[in-house]
């Protein structure tokens, strides 16, 4: 993966912070460890970021955190599952998922009507999938077979979901801090969903 | 309620939930634990994880996983195996964590040696650390005494190091020298330090001072007895 990144002074420099703030940050996992980038340039050793990445998310704690304290943002960021739990109805009146595609979700794996936060994404990345017209249902069911195999994985690392189609036969797989995946010719990836995006915007929407 | 374990003498014991653990003799605990106040006078080795109120270790100690604890004193010495999630530390004697070591606030009398990064809101040292990774800390506050601390890198809101008289030992004229890779902080005052790259906004160095790069934003003041190679302004 080569992305643009930007080194700590000139990231301090761009966003007006300081090193007490990016370091204080970096204590509360608001920014995450494998963001430090060390690198020997020639005047010594420096600190590298991925450029878009950390601005993004710089501008996401200034933003959010005249509203949230620090630790509740940590929670936001932090890709370790946090103690939720909604109904049904609930998550349809918060906009995470429409009925149609929760009731589908339900009647496929015949849980209870309460949601933690496993189950809450598993019906999210559905939602996604089903409602922007990629995959069809019996595609989501195999989906959602994937989502409920690696359950651990997904609480813990950087995950990415990936579902490709040949020849009208389609699979789906689930990529765990990959780099990059290559497909042979002829495969079509129909749809690739970062995971951890899904779990921020979840828990935007409910906080 | 829980109940209380109390060695005296030795013993191997399960883990589980404690209201007090107490340990006069030599104890070992074979698996998780759990407890409101933890306190060893004799040896102590727990094998897996820790998770308690109160710390106080008079003699050894020994957590090969990881630990928690709010509160904890060390007279004696601690050993914690993985990750030591300590609130608030004050260590007179000796603790030695295998990974990262973090927490709110950390007095150091004694020494600490870490092999990860370490991470507090306060850091307060007059002893002797070896740490292999980060040093970070809103403040940051070093009084150099005796033999040689060293981070890979030190970052912060606020970094202050000085030397401080030997009060305790009146033998020898040795004093205490810190060595870093990086410093990194918006106000730092350094003495007695080595480093290959500091950077900062308000930068003061003191007597003692060997850096190899400065990059200072607001302000640099040198004192005649340190040396600089290279400064530079942004």
């Amino acid at each position: 993966m080569s992305e643009e990144l930007i080194s700590k002074k000139d990231l301090l420099e761009l966003a007006g912070i300081s090193y007490g703030q990016l370091y204080r940050w970096k204590r509360k996992d608001l920014i995450p460890e494998e963001w430090f980038v060390r690198k020997s340039t020639f005047t010594g050793q420096e600190t590298f970021f991925p450029k878009e990445k950390v601005l993004e998310r710089i501008d996401k704690i200034q933003t959010l955190k005249e509203d949230l304290s620090l630790d509740e943002l940590a929670d936001m960021f932090s890709p370790t599952v946090t103690n939720l739990n909604y109904s049904r109805d609930e998550l349809i009146k918060r906009n995470i998922v429409s009925t149609s595609v929760v009731d589908f979700y339900l009647e496929v794996e015949k849980g209870s009507h309460q949601f933690h936060f496993s189950r809450m994404l598993e019906v999210f990345v559905l939602e996604k999938l089903l409602q922007s017209g990629e995959i069809n249902l019996d595609e989501g069911k195999m989906v959602l077979h994937v989502l409920k195999d690696n359950a651990p994985q997904i609480k813990q690392k950087s995950c990415e979901l990936v579902v490709t189609r040949k020849l009208g036969v389609s699979s789906c797989l689930l990529l765990i801090n990959a780099e990059a995946v290559h497909f042979e010719p002829g495969t079509k990836m129909v749809a690739a969903l970062p995971l951890m995006t899904c779990m921020e915007e979840i828990k935007a929407k409910l906080l | 309620m829980n109940e209380n374990l109390i060695i005296n003498g030795s013993g191997s014991y399960p883990g589980g939930r404690y209201d007090k653990i107490s340990i006069r003799g030599e104890g070992t605990i074979v698996n998780d634990v759990e407890c409101a106040v933890f306190h060893v006078y004799g040896t102590c080795e727990a094998v897996e994880n820790l998770t308690t109120g109160s710390v106080k270790i008079f003699g050894e100690a020994e957590v090969k996983g990881n630990m928690e604890a709010q509160e904890t004193l060390v007279m004696g010495t601690m050993a914690v195996g993985n990750h030591a999630h300590l609130k608030k530390i004050k260590i007179f004697g000796l603790l030695e964590v295998g990974e990262r070591l973090s927490g709110d606030v950390a007095v150091i009398k004694g020494s600490i040696s870490v092999d990860g990064d370490v991470e507090y809101e306060t850091f307060d040292s007059s002893g002797g650390f070896e740490i292999k990774g980060l040093l970070t800390a809103d403040t940051i506050k070093i009084g150099l005494r005796f033999g040689e601390s060293s981070a890979e890198e030190i970052g912060g809101g606020k970094i202050t190091v000085k030397k401080r008289k030997n009060s305790l030992l009146p033998f020898g004229k040795e004093i205490g020298t810190l060595t870093a890779k990086v410093i990194e902080g918006d106000e730092i005052y350094l003495e007695n330090t080595k480093a290959e790259i500091v950077r900062g906004n308000m930068v003061k160095l003191g007597p003692g001072c060997q850096i190899g790069l400065v990059e200072y934003r607001k302000d640099l003041t040198v004192d005649s007895r340190a040396t600089i190679k290279t400064k530079t302004k942004i």
